[in-house]
């Protein structure tokens, strides 16, 4: 075989193998998916271990949200300032279109993100860490259903606590907006005006896709911890895939949520 | 006991906030409240100008509500009409403005600068018109239709071009002659010498005391004129009926010279002698009446102590001459009063 074909050969070898992994790959999600539903419906429901699950996932992430929305909010305000006096020489609405991206982006993809890198990280090492030590052979030793005990608390921690993140990450957004306009706006009029910029379905569409990035990072990041093999290394690379692979599915869900949502043209 | 419950306290107190936050959104972005502090105005348009749901209502330039749904109504049954209306907005007022919200309050569409947003501007209504009442439906005001006027005067300036177009010639023609106007007056003021040019001035500024002079005095004559220019104008008037009856007789005469045309030659001849008579006997009267004129004005003149039984002599005598044959007896006679008895 000629230099030139094995070069060629190689090439759709790796384009093929990478397809087909990653249709394997989102194969294997998709069922965790039907199997966390499915099992959540069914008792026993582990309201204390979801509960558990709810501090970990949510409270102990609030500071991190907090802060991140309060630095994004402070400074989507002072670009828009800066842009639109450049633009049309007034500052008035930056309140309105700050208030439209915190709606629309920020309170849920912002959020997300966060919450894909510090609780996706979180599970995928817990789980891969139980994997490897095979924690979870013993669970289905002991006839108890690993997706049951470990993926179904997660799942539903995570639907509830993305939905309070989100909402909390909106607030302080707002808020700091406002705390870089003061100068423009009194807080009345600062409500006004992004009171003219959204409605209460921009409220909905934050909750519908915290909704989806709630339900889409503990699968994958559990996914991934099932998948874990060798030792800590092993460990490691399943958290930076669970990482890595949740943050884009949250860019594409929200894409495709966004593209649903009445917003296009 | 806090230590045992820590992680449900914590949990509970989070999604309590976020709760919270959140009707706070929902009130602030959707005006949604516990207590209805607003009620509801339908207002009809036949045209909105982009009024969409969430337009802000204003009453003396301030916020008080916002248009909560858009309906479109059937089209009409008959021929359309100013008075059409194809939609129906329903407001959502606060209650805080009832009292200026009245029958006689005009539902404006408004915009907010060039390129502002619409909003529905009310004016707040006087005290003897009643309040309008909840779910009441009232006529909105139409804005004007600017996308119609430019149509309208797209199609002024469409035929204004044409006409320019058809008569391009015509202008050029008189534009050419115009400018070689310009240009021969232009040489022949060159060519003219100092003293010309000041005795043009002079004919010029005569020219124009004419006409100031001409102007005063057509005025002058237009006003002195008056008077009978409207003795004019109602003889014209008075003129115009009897015009049209002698316009009447004379189609009725030509008819009848048609239909005489179409008659046998000793029919023609039997009316042609008919006419002749009347003619005689019409020429007759006429002598008859202006003697009879001329002889009452001569009575009148000299006899001034006439009586009864002189008036009727001198009827007799009159009527005799004439060959008018009278019964012997009285001739009564219908006198006015003073005119003898």
């Amino acid at each position: 075989m000629s230099a030139d074909l094995k070069f060629h050969m190689g090439f759709l070898l790796a384009l093929g193998k990478g397809v087909l992994g990653a249709l394997h790959t989102a194969g294997g999600i998709v069922t965790l998916l039907w199997q966390t539903v499915f099992y959540f419906f069914k008792p026993p429901y582990r309201v204390r271990e979801t509960l558990k699950q709810m501090k970990v996932i949510g409270v102990d992430t609030t500071p991190l949200i907090l802060i991140v929305l309060a630095f994004v909010g402070a400074v989507v305000m002072m670009e828009l300032r800066y842009q639109l006096m450049r633009l049309i020489h007034t500052a008035e609405w930056s309140p309105g279109f700050a208030g439209i991206f915190m709606f629309r982006e920020a309170a849920t993809a912002v959020v997300g993100a966060m919450f894909a890198s510090r609780v996706g990280a979180g599970i995928a090492a817990e789980v891969g860490s139980m994997q490897i030590t095979e924690q979870v052979d013993a669970l289905k030793l002991l006839r108890t259903n690993p997706v049951h005990y470990l993926v179904v608390p997660r799942f539903a921690a995570g639907i509830v606590m993305m939905e309070v993140l989100a909402i909390m990450g909106l607030a302080i957004s707002l808020l700091f907006c406002y705390l870089f306009c003061m100068d423009l706006h009194n807080f009345l009029s600062f409500i006004d005006m992004v009171k003219r910029f959204t409605d209460p379905g921009d409220l909905f569409v934050v909750l519908k896709k915290a909704f989806f990035f709630g339900m889409a990072v503990p699968i994958i990041s559990c996914y991934y911890g099932f998948k874990a093999q060798g030792g800590a290394q092993g460990v490691g690379m399943a958290t930076t895939k669970a990482v890595v692979y949740s943050i884009l599915t949250i860019i594409i869900l929200d894409f495709l949520l966004t593209g649903s949502a009445k917003m296009v043209g | 006991m806090l230590k045992e419950y820590s992680t449900e306290i914590k949990v509970g107190a989070l999604v309590f906030a976020a709760l919270a936050l959140g009707g706070v959104f929902l009130w602030l972005l959707g005006d949604y409240t516990p207590i209805g502090r607003t009620y509801n105005v339908y207002v009809e348009y036949n045209f909105a100008g982009g009024v969409e749901l969430g337009t802000p209502v204003r009453l003396s330039g301030i916020k008080v509500g916002k248009v909560t749904h858009i309906e479109f109504l059937p089209p009409p049954k008959t021929a359309p009409s100013d008075k059409d209306v194809s939609l129906k907005l329903k407001l959502n007022i606060s209650r805080t403005v009832r009292h200026r919200v009245r029958a006689d309050s005009k539902f404006f569409i408004n915009q907010a600068g060039i390129i502002g947003e619409r909003y529905i501007e009310i004016t707040p209504g006087t005290a003897p018109s009643p309040e309008i009442q909840p779910f009441q439906v009232v006529r909105g005001t139409d804005p004007p239709r600017f996308d119609q006027m430019i149509s309208q005067g797209m199609g002024v300036f469409g035929d204004v071009a044409e006409i320019l177009e058809k008569n391009r010639d015509g202008i050029q023609k008189a534009t050419e002659a115009l400018m070689q106007a310009a240009e021969l007056l232009s040489e022949l003021t060159s060519k003219m010498s100092s003293e010309d040019i000041n005795t043009l001035r002079r004919m010029l500024r005569r020219a124009d005391n004419i006409t100031e002079d001409l102007e005063i005095i057509t005025h002058q004559l237009r006003w002195d004129l008056r008077p009978t220019l409207a003795d004019i104008r109602r003889l014209v008037r008075e003129a115009t009926p009897v015009l049209r009856r002698a316009n009447r007789l004379l189609t009725d005469l030509e008819d009848m010279a048609r239909k005489l045309r179409d008659l046998p030659e000793d029919k023609k001849k039997e009316i042609s002698k008919i006419f002749e008579r009347m003619t005689e006997t019409a020429s007759q009267l006429q002598d008859m009446i202006a003697r009879l004129d001329a002889f009452t004005a001569m009575v009148q003149d000299q006899y001034s102590d006439l009586d009864r039984i002189k008036i009727e002599k001198i009827i007799r005598r009159f009527l005799q001459e004439e060959g008018v044959r009278i019964n012997v007896g009285e001739v009564k006679l219908r006198t006015r009063e003073g005119f003898g008895k």
